[in-house]
């Protein structure tokens, strides 16, 4: 309770309220009038509104009052007494009596300056909070000292809001008041992004799940969509592997498409700072090598953006919150927001991070003596005699060799190292926020590759003295400078443990089967990415309620790249020149939005509109220059050394225009609807289909709102039912698919061919489209300390864009076309946060969550029309990836040794008819988190689980084991002549007898397919703030250390892969810990 | 008040309107945008002289490309060529199934990929008004031999094809099988057409673009294959007679600058795609194709007890005791070798067939002085006054040893030449089982439609054996 002695109002404020009893219960003699009140307020929740010095001396004389209303209570209370009182909804405005008559107070209090402060529950002053008129949203920030003043009416609804403090909102009852705010752990008051726009999350229509840079900062990810990892429902992170600059893509709610374009069709929007990126995560560049596809082959923006300036990231999923995205929203919209400027004294910021990272898990392998048991027992078992060409490793090689390859080559140490400064501050009428960083960061890989970025960012808002003009400019500025050389020696962990890398005379030893990881080792990769974007946002207040808005923004990225394979690196039996390649591609990307957003008070509630229109551009030219026949190896860093050049070029434009608007009415924060429409435009299609219409409908009814409900459920402090419904698209295809052209090809007697597209171009092709449906139900107990939010949504998708294979002889393969089939997502999604303990400075919160999720192929007119029809099956998920249609392995014959299969058809011997769909069990996956904090220390443990099925029991690159190479140790439980049950592999064979066809039906068996779940405890964070009389003492105003940990432990059922998390055979994500200094000037 | 709020309501009502018409409209044209930069239509494309050649000889590129893998399949089927690499093992034994990678992409899609090409050629050479005469004659004579050589491959390794003639894919796409007889017709009139347009001389050096020899070598060929001896000996004769050919020393048969090649496909390296899959890595690493063993055997000796000089000059033996294929010999960098797809020495053998089956035998215009042209090129005495089913018999040995490893000679004689012993049965039913075993198969003298055909285009019948 705040007093203050001039002239104070004390304000009795929750709006979600505490265990507030509708029925009021009051006893006591001589009790003071304040006293009262603050029981009256306790019990009911109601918000009392009235100055002390009005209550000063005032005492009751008698009351005994049990469960009656709160205006009975009142009545009571005020009789006898010179007050008046009047109930607004659940807002009680107290005065005193005058002796002129009152009036209806709207029509007593003329429009005037009213002046207030904003304090914190210390009694501190809070700046840059925002205090609005309920309605029209007219309002203002407090400044450096907490106050704010203005222009409106008395008795008019005032809603305060800052970032960590609940929402309040009163009746103005006098022109000089002080507001003071409680904090808030909830989220409940946070405000979200949402499409052109932002949303208080309680009122939120929209399905937004969000993160905000306190959780950001605690994790020691550089990629910073691998900060969402595992912590939003609906919500999956995928990256093609734990290696730095890895591309790193999100998945929300599962696959709608099918995909022309792979696991990239099914990309959501990613918008950073209102400007849309060109095709998602990445964009291709061309394909240097294979080899070094999924490490660097992309660039990967989001390794790029520095996580310290990150702000927020909102995901939007359901109709409501996407169809403003029209034709791309279908996959959801990830929108980054990056930190701004705000109110206040200057603020110097400095981060400091260190530390290293390594392999978690190495793969147990069979050392030299069982690898070489299991290759004689093979060459026995199939009586075959080992010669030295099929057996280098049992008769030529060492037999007492033993090398670890895995320890060679993923043995090391991995650094990072990341400085971050940042200053902001502003006034009243302008903010800003400077930035630079830098980062470093390494690998495992036995050779030093790095991975370098540093930039710098800077933003800036201007408000015109009468605040009718408002300024924003942002630039934001990276570069990244990379030599990973790729990840093609990861299979390279499998080699024999005997096999020599040199040959006697130091020369590098070769094999056909395999490469020489030293070789691999030889090729070099220099990479340099760009990154600007500039921003502006103009916005004029032209009338009352309505503001008109342009956006323009501007952003370029472009890679540089060379890849050098000198001649040794090759095996000389498939090259014996060195090649090197040269990469560059610019991307640009602008997108202009004007926009007109109309608020106004309409009736009891608050209308808001939006209109506005949208051009945006993506432009990428891709020059890749391949250089082969390099007579000296010491010319391979140029492309003028190089006997053949031989250039590829790309470019792409892709366009986009449309219009768009959004209406929301919120009846006083109860009952909310809200209504989307788009109308896009998409060069990507042909003329006669590049028009489409999108929309979507919601309403939302806060329940735990109804008089009814608060007196009935007393324990129930907040609930709400939402609804929405509306039909979004995907237009995420290459560009130019309907247009028939020739372009550039090989040169033939020294002039460049024309050579028609291979791929028949279709002008019929038009949008995915996805029609989205989702009820949420948002549950908050005991003052909000538990919350619960459940989603329920049904997603289909149909018009599915995808290859379709048609006869060869026709001249191409395939065609792209709109397939008449119909996928449906499903799912279910419950985020429960708790504040479990909260008392003597003890705190622990938990916030929990999981997402279920059914993908099912419904229909499909022709499936065979489409070119992975081989993993598409009706009625089961759409995984594009994995062939789920397996034999059905039926144990080991403990006479031969031969693994039998169930004969699924009655025919003899194994047909495609015995086959069957694998199960994909009931998949789901989630995060838990919590925080334990106590006086400067806090703890956070974050846990990632996923239960699914995949591939299992995979053998090495070998096709059998007992081939010429080595295996995993649980070969060690293999079928021998003297083990012939209970084992889990059949008998060895050496890849070349006849019962090595056996090993191919297992491969294609479910053997190879089962549980792939696991649980990590993906990201730790322990913090000290230093006390702040010391920080006080350094002359800083806050410093913290942390160590933070990514990847620290892991369970997992297949214990054969490096990382769970990750595919077979790629980088694994590293156990890292790291030491982290903050501190605020 | 509430005048004021209509007022804005009015306000807002025309202006968004206003904006939204305006936006509909520059919307439309917004992204109404060119075709990507370095492309062009087809139309603009057969616009221009020089344009028009560079879409022709995208052809001759990708055949290029493309070329090897008939090579190293029918070698494989047939009795020359044998591989460690398992893949290709169906080839080898003759058992091809519908799901033959090689088979379905390289063997059946990729010649219509380049029909396709031919295709889309001869319709925007058709239609082109603003070509010059002398390159429209020009370029429609290329593009139809093409089309002739693709279904030539076509219709022997499959019999009855899909004749895809139009410049639309999708018109092509669900055709059924014509009957070979139809093919044949359609190879002929098209090469007859080609031989019309086309003038004897090379259109450019290196004799990497067809001229009419060319086709009249393509067209003797396949008189030969159709058994229309007379019309297969005097297609030969004028490139023969032409006096533009010479047989060169077998070291440099297959250099670029051979006068005895008619027609051989550019590389900017001067190497041939096939080579990398024939050359020697290491002297105890096997080529990925090597010379079935026995084959070496087929070489004859000359009078001096020497070696052929093609087995000299054209195989070589590894450490492994291996006789690999080793007629071109740079694989990687800079070479003087092109592909070469027909060459004089065919010619005369196709010749020496011709007159052998009219029964021209002996003196200069007899099958003998074809063949021994051939035969003392490579250090071997002259077979003199043969009868005709031994003249028969040495035509085909020599063509073993002459054009072994070369395109689809081997497999295509085995297949369409009748039996020594049994004339009813095709050579390939005497000279396979023997080698094969249990695997050969006399259906297996086709190649089977891939399957994935079949299931997209239901029109399509399974050759018979499969």
């Amino acid at each position: 309770m705040i007093k203050n002695r001039q002239f104070i109002i004390l304000i009795l404020l929750l709006l979600s309220a505490n265990l507030a009893k509708a029925q009021i219960s009051l006893k006591g003699t001589n009790m003071p009038l304040q006293k009262a009140l603050e029981s009256i307020h306790e019990q009911s929740g109601y918000d009392l509104i009235y100055q002390v010095s009005d209550l000063e001396n005032l005492k009751i004389i008698n009351v005994d009052l049990q469960n009656v209303s709160v205006g009975k209570a009142l009545q009571v209370c005020f009789a006898n007494q010179p007050l008046i009182f009047q109930i607004t909804d659940k807002t009680v405005m107290i005065k005193k009596q005058k002796p002129a008559p009152a009036k209806k107070a709207s029509a007593v209090y003329p429009e005037t300056d009213i002046r207030g402060r904003v304090i914190d529950e210390n009694g501190q002053p809070i700046k840059g909070a925002t205090v609005m008129l309920w309605g029209d949203e007219t309002g203002t920030a407090t400044d450096a000292n907490g106050y704010f003043t203005l222009h409106t009416e008395l008795g008019n609804l005032v809603v305060v809001t800052c970032l960590g403090y609940k929402r309040i909102q009163f009746h103005i009852g006098s022109k000089d008041f002080t507001i003071p705010l409680t904090p808030d752990n909830t989220g409940l008051n946070e405000v979200q992004v949402i499409g052109y726009g932002t949303a208080v999350k309680r009122l939120n229509t929209a399905t937004v799940s969000s993160i905000t840079s306190v959780e950001i900062h605690k994790q020691p990810v550089t990629d910073v969509l691998n900060a969402l990892n595992g912590r939003m429902t609906g919500v999956q992170v995928v990256q093609a592997s734990g290696s730095p600059g890895a591309a790193t893509s999100i998945k929300v709610r599962g696959d709608n498409t099918l995909g022309t374009n792979g696991s990239t069709s099914s990309d959501p929007l990613y918008i950073v700072d209102g400007i849309p990126q060109a095709s998602g995560t990445r964009y291709d560049v061309q394909n240097f090598n294979s080899n070094v596809r999924g490490m660097n082959g992309y660039t990967n923006i989001f390794s790029i953006l520095n996580k310290e300036d990150i702000e927020r990231i909102d995901v939007l999923k359901d109709a409501d919150a996407t169809a403003i995205y029209g034709a791309r929203g279908a996959n959801g919209v990830v929108l980054i927001t990056t930190k701004k400027g705000k109110q206040g004294k200057v603020k110097i910021n400095v981060n400091l991070t260190a530390g290293s990272g390594r392999v978690g898990h190495f793969i147990p392998l069979l050392n030299t003596p069982q690898y070489l048991d299991l290759r004689k027992e093979a060459f026995a078992n199939e009586k075959i005699t080992p010669t030295a060409a099929n057996a280098p490793d049992l008769l030529v090689w060492d037999q007492n060799a033993n090398t670890d390859f895995q320890k060679l080559l993923l043995g090391g140490t991995a650094k990072i190292r990341t400085v971050d400064i940042s200053v902001s501050g502003g006034s009243e009428f302008v903010n800003y926020y400077v930035g630079l960083n830098y980062r470093k960061q390494g690998t495992v890989v036995a050779n030093d590759q790095n991975i370098t970025r540093g930039g710098g960012i800077m933003n800036l808002s201007i408000m015109s003295p009468n605040k009718m003009f408002n300024a924003y400019f942002s630039a934001n500025y990276a570069s990244e400078h990379s030599n990973l050389a790729g990840s093609s020696f990861l299979s390279l962990i499998y080699l024999p443990p005997n096999f020599p890398l040199r040959k006697g005379d130091g020369s590098l030893n070769w094999v056909n089967n395999f490469n020489n990881p030293l070789a691999a080792l030889l090729p070099t990769y220099d990479a340099k990415t760009n990154y600007f974007a500039a921003n502006t946002v103009l916005s004029y207040k032209l009338l009352d309620g309505l503001t008109l808005k342009t956006t323009a923004g501007y952003n370029t990225n472009s890679l540089t790249n060379n890849f050098s394979q000198p001649a040794a690196s090759f095996n000389p039996i498939s090259q014996q020149l060195g090649r090197a390649t040269f990469g560059n591609s610019p991307t640009s990307n602008y997108i202009i939005e004007p926009q007109a957003e109309y608020l106004k008070k309409v009736g009891p509630g608050r209308l808001t509109a939006l209109l506005g229109a949208t051009f945006s551009q993506a432009l990428s030219e891709t020059t890749t220059l391949s250089g082969s026949n390099y007579t000296y190896d010491t010319q391979i860093n140029t492309i003028t050394g190089a006997g053949l050049v031989d250039i590829i070029y790309n470019y792409d434009q892709y366009r986009y225009a449309s219009v768009y608007s959004r209406i929301n009415y919120d009846f006083m924060d109860k009952y909310i609807v809200s209504g989307t429409f788009r109308r896009d435009a998409s060069s990507r299609f042909g003329p006669q289909n590049r028009f489409a219409n999108f929309g979507s409908v919601a309403a939302a009814w806060l329940f735990s709102e109804e008089k009814l409900i608060k007196q009935s459920l007393s324990f129930l402090s907040y609930g709400r039912l939402k609804f929405s419904y509306g039909t979004t698209g995907n237009d995420r295809i290459d560009n130019y698919m309907y247009l028939p052209v020739y372009a550039a090809g090989d040169i033939y007697q020294n002039i460049h061919v024309l050579s028609p597209n291979d791929l028949a171009a279709n002008p019929a092709i038009k949008w995915e489209s996805t029609k989205k449906a989702e009820i949420n139900l948002s549950l908050g107990f005991l003052k909000d300390r538990i919350l619960l939010n459940t989603n329920l949504y049904r997603n289909r998708s149909t018009n599915l864009l995808n290859y379709t294979i048609i006869a060869g002889q026709s001249g191409v393969s395939s065609s792209i076309e709109n397939l008449d089939a119909l996928i449906q997502n499903k799912g279910l999604e419950f985020e429960l946060t708790t504040q479990n303990i909260m008392s003597g400075g003890f705190n622990w919160k938990s916030s929990f969550n999981i997402s279920f999720e059914r993908n099912k192929l419904l229909s499909f007119g022709e499936i065979s029309k489409a070119s992975n029809s081989s993993v598409l099956y009706i009625g089961e998920a759409v995984d594009a990836y994995i062939n789920r249609r397996k034999y059905k392995y039926a144990g080991i014959d403990p006479t031969t040794g031969a693994p039998k299969f169930t004969d699924l058809d009655g025919k003899p011997g194994l047909g495609v008819s015995d086959r069957y769909i694998a199960p994909l069990g009931h998949p789901f996956y989630g995060g838990f988190a919590n925080n334990f904090s106590y006086k400067g220390f806090s703890l956070e443990l974050f846990f990632k689980f996923q239960s699914s099925r995949g591939k299992v029991n995979q053998l090495s690159n070998a096709v059998v084991p007992g081939g010429l190479m080595n295996q995993t140790t649980s070969l060690l439980n293999r079928w021998t002549p003297d083990n012939t049950t209970n084992t889990i592999w059949p008998l060895a064979v050496t890849g070349s007898g006849a019962l090595s066809s056996a090993y191919t039906n297992l491969r294609n068996s479910d053997f190879t397919y089962g549980n792939t779940s696991y649980i990590k405890l993906k990201t730790a964070n322990l913090t000290y703030q230093l006390p702040q009389a010391l920080a006080n003492k350094m002359k800083m105003q806050q410093i913290n250390v942390s160590l933070q940990g990514l990847n620290l432990l892991a369970w997992a059922k297949d214990k054969y892969r490096l990382d769970p998390e990750y595919d077979y055979g790629t980088y694994p994500g590293l156990r890292t810990v790291l030491l982290a200094i903050n501190c605020s000037l | 008040m509430r005048l004021k709020n209509k007022y804005v309501f009015f306000k807002i009502a025309v202006l968004s309107l206003l904006t939204l018409n305006c936006t509909l409209i520059s919307c439309k044209k917004f992204v109404d945008i060119p075709g990507p930069k370095g492309s062009q239509d087809q139309k603009v494309t057969f616009e221009t002289d020089g344009t028009a050649t560079a879409a022709v000889l995208d052809i001759y590129a990708h055949q290029e490309v493309d070329a090897p893998n008939a090579v190293f399949c029918t070698g494989l089927a047939a009795d020359e060529l044998v591989s460690d690499d398992a893949t290709y093992a169906e080839f080898q034994n003759n058992t091809i199934t519908l799901e033959s990678f090689y088979n379905g992409t390289y063997l059946w899609t990729s010649p219509y990929f380049e029909i396709r090409r031919c295709n889309l050629a001869i319709d925007g050479i058709n239609k082109s008004a603003t070509l010059s005469p002398a390159v429209k004659s020009q370029l429609s004579g290329e593009t139809l031999f093409m089309r002739a050589y693709m279904y030539f491959n076509l219709v022997n390794l499959y019999g009855g094809v899909p004749l895809a003639l139009s410049p639309v894919e999708t018109a092509n796409a669900l055709l059924p099988r014509s009957t070979p007889e139809q093919v044949w017709a359609q190879i002929f009139a098209d090469l007859q057409q080609a031989k019309s347009l086309l003038k004897p001389a090379y259109p450019s050096t290196d004799r990497a673009r067809v001229n009419q020899y060319a086709v009249s070598a393509l067209l003797a060929r396949a008189y030969l294959y159709q058994k229309d001896w007379a019309k297969a000996e005097s297609e030969a004769t004028e490139v023969i007679g032409s006096n533009v050919y010479s047989l060169a020393a077998p070291a440099n048969t297959f250099k670029t600058n051979s006068n005895e090649t008619i027609l051989q496909l550019y590389t900017q390296t001067g190497t041939s795609s096939i080579t990398p899959y024939f050359f020697l890595p290491e002297p105890a690493v096997n080529p990925v194709f090597y010379l079935r063993d026995g084959f070496e055997q087929a070489f004859e000796k000359t009078a001096l007890g020497a070696d052929d000089a093609r087995k000299t000059n054209w195989t070589a033996k590894n450490d492994n005791g291996i006789n690999y294929v080793n007629k071109y010999k740079v694989p990687f960098g800079t070479g003087d070798e092109y592909t070469i797809l027909m060459r004089l020495a065919e010619i005369y053998l196709i010749r020496a067939e011709a007159r052998a089956n009219q029964n021209k035998l002996t003196g200069t215009t007899g099958a003998e002085a074809d063949l021994n042209v051939i035969r003392t090129r490579a250090g071997l005495t002259a077979k003199l006054n043969l009868d005709k089913a031994a003249m028969l018999k040495a035509i085909e040995q020599e063509r073993k040893v002459e054009l072994f490893a070369e395109y689809t000679h081997r497999w295509f004689d085995l297949k369409r030449t009748p039996g020594f012993t049994d004339l009813s049965k095709s050579r390939a039913e005497e000279v396979l089982p023997a080698l094969k075993g249990d695997f050969w198969q006399a259906t297996d003298v086709l190649f089977p439609i891939p399957g994935d055909q079949l299931s997209v285009n239901k029109n399509l019948t399974q050759n018979p054996g499969y």
